[in-house]
């Protein structure tokens, strides 16, 4: 059968893969056609048809979204009937859309239907009498509806389901009173009812103003607003993200639409705006202790000068090992590799951790070092076509929602076999395989049951009196070695796992084939955002940059530690360092806490500008989007000017200087 | 050994007129006169004579009682089953010749149809496998086993049997374009949704041969390499599906339905889903969603059921009808089938035929018969002498069809040309009582609730279309209305994604085609010529009739009759909101209360009074 099929439109011929719509073929070949209900990250449904097309020897125009280019098709896309229909489609969705809002509405400019009515010049026909809800409803803190504005294009109930894996809203009711509504068990619901889990990404894709943020309203005019990309940091997946701004101020994010990557967010990263606004006016943003413990504001070179002494002071004292860098898990890998550097070579302490389990790193370096460097575990475009996924540990609906969705996706609408050790949810029968919730907390049982049957054949799992026959451990066994298996390990396991449960992880890997030399199907997942960065960058005890083993861990670390240089708010148990000193250098505009001795607040997120590695291994930049006017250093050149007070002769001019010399440093096999 | 049979309709719409008391009735007077072994009692599917039920037709003689009741029943046994006499009030008057017809196959109701698909019905029990088979029952299924499935696809196609759902699409082609889809699995989906409220020609073959649809489905399955049908039947017909239920369990016990049919290695099983769905549920790609759980609303085809139909498989959808035709193919020959009909469209077609017709019913017609037949000789004419008007052919998307086109044969192609359809097979026939443009309206507000609401033409369309039939109704119409209804209607017909918006402006279209003049009427000079538009029309009281009862007075609800008592009465125009009651009230006899719509005074035919304020006075 050929593969590609040949048609001509507008007079040019055009070659394209069979199965292309004729809407696809003539855009990938610059031409356009109107459309009002198409996306093109979703399936066409036809609802508007607006993308009419002319066909030779078809008596009547067709909708180009939804129907395949044939073999020596003909098609005209622009003619004066076609103009003249989709004028009169246009106004006919009119009739439905209270355009008198026009003027106060926060998509005009980028709505879809108005672009389409301006550009046909339509005229303004009356409002037909619908039975239609005429008020907002918001029953939630992300989303607000109005149904008064949608056209039915069915958008967001298709990324509801092939996007986020839930069912949220349904088309309802019939004629002209039809509407989007959330929907459960044949009756209206609020939103959290219905299954929503607030990722927002259907307002991303409502062509008019139907869906928007809650606070989205009188936030700036679509125009004005400036748009950076920008990751979101909130969980190991660093999802890209479009982020904008109206007068420096962040009014929404959206997902990145960026080609060949997964193009959605969760509610953490859609709604998340965890981003300074940087309007707050900041005082105490250097403060130092004095001696009855309180809180003394101070200029920046003060604090550092007082820092750098303090800290000296202990190292002379206790030695160097008394002192200890920890970092929150978003710290870019330039900060990373600086800081880690800070640490070894200027205070000279290996007692370091920017954010990393012990046990991710362990099963992370042990798989790096069976697949091999460079290597990475599966990215999202994999998952989705998996044959079988093993879910380890549970919470992923919480600490990496997306990924949730894909294997939500991948489990309804791709054929993957769905095994989750965790108790199932109200929503997982509909994908989920087997349950394997018998294993919850003690999945190295599984583990070694598979490892024994697939390398010695041994049905003897003695795991018959908890309800596992040899039967299900066929089976599981069989899911686990096909070609695309992947497993997928969510953060609970690895706070909870010693090296027991780790080894047992990576034996079964390697015995179901999952991982092998030039192969990664396992997608380890630090609840640190930027883990993977951190840990190639060196930011852990145990390897310096590239991987090059340093020291061991030392669980008693914290208890001799005396000074501390603590960078965001890293999860550390103060309990255990009583007595300790503490400088802290943090984006956080609050006023500071009594925890530190020393604060020293720098610039923030917004004007971070670094590189992050995500859990796939995919390196990528996040972009300063507002110009610092804080008068606040960032947190790179806090790290230099802390290294400079200790005497150090760092000179990074930029960043990319500190680029250059990451770049030159050697990599462990 | 029975001397007399003695069927008694048991189709729904007889067991709503009292089938069921005249039964019990029957066995009670039977046994009183200790005749319960000699006259055998069989209660059948339906007749199509609904409007005459309950029927009581006593074989061998055939002689044809209608509108039986229970009191009625001890009359017949004793005065004609014992004594021999006819019953003469309980026979059927012929309401043209008005001549009492005895023999059932006398009736002109009867005598002008031809029923094929409707062989069995009210002639079987349709509760017991064996007068099926008897009457040559699984005989067609037995000749497909022992074919190859290409054999069996080409016999359809030289039958020329085309689909009875609607859009009449070639039988054999859709077969052929499933058998040559890759796929192991299979499935046929019976379409047994019949959301046209006027039709029931799918109930009655479901109520009185549901053999016949399950051996269709078996012989498609075999045509096509299926093992598994589904029957997506409306819930609102229990009769029909428990009488399916009941054959299905025969079937098995018989070995025609399961595995190893009839000793061939081929299996097959059938399951029933009921349906609730609306009237787009019919849709065929609606009713797979349907059966899948899902909303029941179309989607874009291709690609076609036929590649990806049920849970993706590759799938035969077809209307009960269609498969209760099949069997016959199979067991008679594609020739024979053929042999009935036009050039394009053979075979039979059932009606439903209603309106203002003396006879109406459930009629099966061959292909190519005119309207006239239809309207005048099987339903007898128009009643109370009217005039034939219009027939409004194909549910509630068809369209009407005029009296210069009465001698039009009726089949697929010569429908559509006409801007009708075979559609649900509904025949409505109006007379000259029934205002056009109201019918259109009539139609349309249950099309414009029926849309799915899926796309912006059929949605937003019909309800603008609707909103402008209202207007011209009631009395607001203007000039340009009529053509910024035709441009609406042709936009939804050619831009809407499935059959029901794109059927959905046919009456419309054909009024407008037919009766325009009626559409000119209404919004030029303000008038409806057939009396019908409310707000178009003005009551009169005729003095030289009126009594001066006063009745009138009395009806009136807003008080606008004046007159004295033995005068002649008044109504004033400026009060009258033309209700009616007072020509209701008016005694028969005097019919003093006359209705006109001599077209309402436009603008410039106001008379500006001195004040200079258009008040009509
Ligand atoms: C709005 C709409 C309603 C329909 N309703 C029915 C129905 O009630 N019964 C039916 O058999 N076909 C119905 N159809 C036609 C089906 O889509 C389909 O064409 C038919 O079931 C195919 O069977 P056939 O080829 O045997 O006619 C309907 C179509 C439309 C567009
Ligand atoms: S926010 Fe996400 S889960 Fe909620 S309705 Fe929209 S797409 Fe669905
Ligand atoms: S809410 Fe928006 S995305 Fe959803 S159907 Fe309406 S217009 Fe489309
Ligand atoms: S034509 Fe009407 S019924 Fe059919 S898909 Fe469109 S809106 Fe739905
Ligand atoms: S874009 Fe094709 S129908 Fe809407």
């Amino acid at each position: 059968m050929k593969k590609t099929v040949s048609l001509t439109i507008n007079g040019a011929k055009i070659f394209v893969d069979r199965g292309t719509t004729i809407l696809e073929a003539a855009r990938q070949n610059g031409i356009e056609i109107p459309t009002l209900c198409y996306h093109p990250a979703l399936k066409p449904l036809g609802h508007c048809r607006v993308c009419i097309v002319e066909i030779e020897g078809m008596e009547k125009p067709v909708t180009s979204c939804d129907n395949p280019a044939t073999e020596g098709m003909v098609v005209s896309t622009e003619s004066e009937l076609l103009e003249e229909k989709r004028k009169q489609l246009t106004e006919l969705a009119l009739a439905t859309h209270p355009y008198k809002d026009c003027l106060t509405c926060t998509r005009t400019g980028t709505c879809e239907l108005q672009d389409s009515a301006y550009r046909y010049g339509c005229a303004l026909p009356e409002q037909l009498e619908r039975d239609i809800p005429a008020v907002k409803t918001a029953d939630n803190p992300y989303l607000s509806r109005d149904e008064e504005k949608c056209i039915i294009c069915g958008r967001c109930v298709q990324v509801c389901r092939t996007g986020a894996g839930r069912f949220v809203y349904s088309i309802v009711g019939s004629g002209v009173d039809t509407r989007v509504a959330p929907w459960r068990s044949g009756r209206e619901v609020s939103m959290e009812d219905a299954g929503c889990i607030f990722c927002g990404q259907c307002i991303d894709v409502c062509p008019v103003a139907a869906l928007s943020e809650v606070d989205r309203e009188k936030g700036g005019r679509e125009w004005e607003l400036v748009t950076y990309p920008g990751i979101c940091l909130h969980c190991s997946l660093g999802c890209p993200t479009s982020r904008h701004y109206s007068n420096g101020r962040l009014v929404k994010t959206t997902a990145s639409a960026s080609k060949g990557e997964h193009k959605w967010l969760c509610r953490k990263g859609k709604f998340g705006l965890n981003e300074d606004a940087g309007e707050e006016n900041i005082t105490g943003s250097f403060t130092v202790k004095d001696e009855d413990g309180v809180n003394q504001n101070v200029e920046l070179k003060d604090a550092l000068k007082a820092a750098s002494e303090s800290l000296k002071l202990i190292k002379d004292s206790h030695g160097a090992g008394a002192l200890a860098v920890f970092a929150s898990g978003q710290l870019s890998n330039e900060e990373s590799y600086l800081l880690q550097k800070l640490a070894r070579n200027v205070l000279e302490t290996d007692n370091i951790n920017f954010g990393a389990e012990p046990a991710w790193v362990e099963a992370f370096t042990a798989i790096r070092a069976i697949a091999g460097a460079g290597i990475n575990g599966p990215g999202f475009n994999q998952l989705e076509r998996a044959e079988t996924i093993l879910i380890v540990g549970s919470g992923l609906e919480e600490s990496h929602p997306v990924a949730e969705m894909i294997i939500n996706r991948a489990g309804r609408f791709g054929c993957a076999r769905v095994l989750k050790t965790s108790p199932p949810t109200e929503d997982d029968y509909f994908w989920q395989h087997m349950d394997l919730s018998i294993f919850y907390g003690r999945e190295t049982l599984l583990f070694s049951a598979i490892s024994d049957y697939l390398e010695a054949g041994s049905v003897e799992s003695g795991l018959e009196e908890i309800g596992f026959t040899a039967e299900d451990l066929r089976t599981i066994s069989g899911l686990m070695l096909k070609e695309k298996s992947y497993t997928i390990v969510s953060p609970t396991f690895f706070k909870e796992a010693g090296p027991g449960e780790v080894d047992a992880l990576v034996k079964m890997a390697r015995a179901t084939g999952q991982v092998a030399p030039g192969k990664n199907n396992i997608l380890l997942l630090s609840g640190y955002s930027n883990a993977t960065g951190i840990l190639a960058t060196g930011g852990t005890s145990y390897f310096g940059p590239g991987y090059i083993r340093q020291g061991d861990i030392d669980d008693t670390l914290q208890n001799q530690v005396k000074g501390i240089l603590l960078f965001g708010s890293p999860p550390f148990d103060p309990e255990k360092v009583k007595d300790a000193f503490i400088v802290r250098v943090s984006g956080d505009r609050k006023e500071p806490g009594q925890e530190a001795n020393i604060n020293i607040t720098t610039a923030g997120h917004d004007q971070k500008e670094g590189h992050f590695t995500n859990a796939a291994g995919q390196t990528r930049l996040n972009d300063t989007a507002v110009t610092n006017n804080t008068g606040l250093l960032n947190d790179w050149q806090v790290i230099c000017e802390l290294a400079s007070s200790f005497g150090a002769k760092w000179s990074y001019a930029s960043l990319d200087q500190v680029r250059e010399e990451m770049a030159s440093q050697p990599v462990a096999d | 050994m029975y001397e007399r049979h003695i069927l008694i309709c048991a189709g729904t719409g007889c067991i709503s007129s009292g089938a069921d008391k005249v039964q019990e009735a029957l066995i009670k007077s039977l046994q009183e006169h200790n005749l319960q072994d000699k006259v055998r009692i069989i209660m059948s599917g339906c007749h199509g004579f609904c409007e005459k039920g309950p029927l009581f037709i006593v074989f061998p003689e055939d002689v044809f009682y209608c509108g039986v009741q229970a009191e009625d029943v001890p009359e017949l046994v004793e005065e004609y089953l014992i004594k021999g006499n006819m019953v003469e009030r309980l026979l059927y008057k012929d309401p043209v010749s008005e001549e009492i017809v005895i023999n059932h196959d006398k009736i002109m109701f009867y005598s002008k149809q031809q029923r094929l698909a409707l062989r069995n019905c009210g002639v079987i029990d349709p509760e017991n496998i064996d007068e099926y088979i008897i009457r040559g029952g699984y005989l067609g299924l037995k000749n497909a086993l022992k074919m190859e499935p290409s054999e069996v696809v080409e016999e359809i196609k030289s039958s020329g049997l085309r689909g009875r759902g609607g859009a009449g699409f070639p039988t054999g082609m859709k077969w052929q374009f499933c058998l040559s889809s890759e796929g192991a699995k299979k499935y046929v989906v019976c379409n047994a949704d019949e959301g046209d409220p006027g039709a029931f020609m799918d109930r009655s073959l479901l109520e009185g041969d549901p053999h016949a649809v399950l051996e269709g489905m078996m012989i498609t399955g075999q045509a096509i390499n299926a093992d598994e049908g589904y029957i997506y039947v409306r819930s609102e017909y229990p009769l029909a599906i428990q009488r399916l239920r009941t054959a299905i369990r025969q079937a098995e016990e018989y070995g025609m339905l399961g595995e190893n049919i009839l000793g061939f290695g081929f299996n097959f099983k059938v399951k029933i889903k009921e349906g609730a769905g609306a009237f787009v549920c019919g849709e065929e790609t609606a009713l797979l969603a349907s059966i899948e759980g899902r909303r029941g609303v179309p989607r874009h085809r291709p690609p076609f059921p036929a590649v990806e139909g049920l849970w993706n498989k590759p799938t035969v959808i077809n209307n009960v009808e269609t498969l209760a035709n099949v069997p016959l193919i199979l067991r008679r020959g594609a020739e024979q089938f053929a042999s009935v009909g036009t050039e394009g469209s053979k075979g039979t077609k059932v009606f439903a035929l209603t309106g203002k017709v003396n006879n109406t019913g459930l009629v099966e017609v061959p292909m190519g018969i005119t309207i006239r037949e239809v309207v005048f000789d099987i339903g007898g004419g128009i009643r109370f002498g009217k005039k034939f008007k219009a027939a409004q052919i194909g549910g509630p998307s068809g369209g009407c069809i005029p009296e210069e086109h009465l001698d039009l044969p009726i089949d697929f192609d010569s429908l559509t040309a006409a801007g009708a359809m075979m559609g649900s097979g509904g025949l409505v026939v109006v007379d000259e009582d029934t205002c056009m443009v109201d019918l259109a309206r009539y139609f349309l507000s249950f099309t414009k609730k029926e849309s799915c609401g899926q796309c912006i033409p059929c949605r937003i369309g019909t309800n603008q279309m609707y909103d402008i039939l209202e207007d011209i109704t009631e009395g607001r119409g203007k000039p340009e209305d009529v053509a910024l209804l035709e441009e609406l209607a042709t936009a939804v017909k050619k831009g809407s994604m499935c059959g029901l918006g794109q059927t959905a402006p046919n009456p419309v279209l054909t009024t407008l085609r037919y009766f325009r003049d009626e559409y000119e009427a209404h919004v030029n000079e303000k008038r409806c010529p057939a009396l019908v538009c409310k707000p178009l029309l003005q009551y009169y009281i005729d003095a030289e009739k009126c009594i001066g009862c006063q009745r009138c007075i009395k009806a009136c609800p807003v008080d606008a009759i004046t007159g004295e008592k033995k005068q002649p009465h008044e109504i004033d125009q400026e009060l009258c909101t033309q209700c009616s009651a007072c020509f209701d009230a008016c005694p028969k006899k005097v019919s003093a209360v006359v209705v006109v719509s001599e077209g309402l005074k436009t603008e410039e035919e106001v008379e500006v009074c001195e004040e200079g304020c258009k008040c009509q006075s």
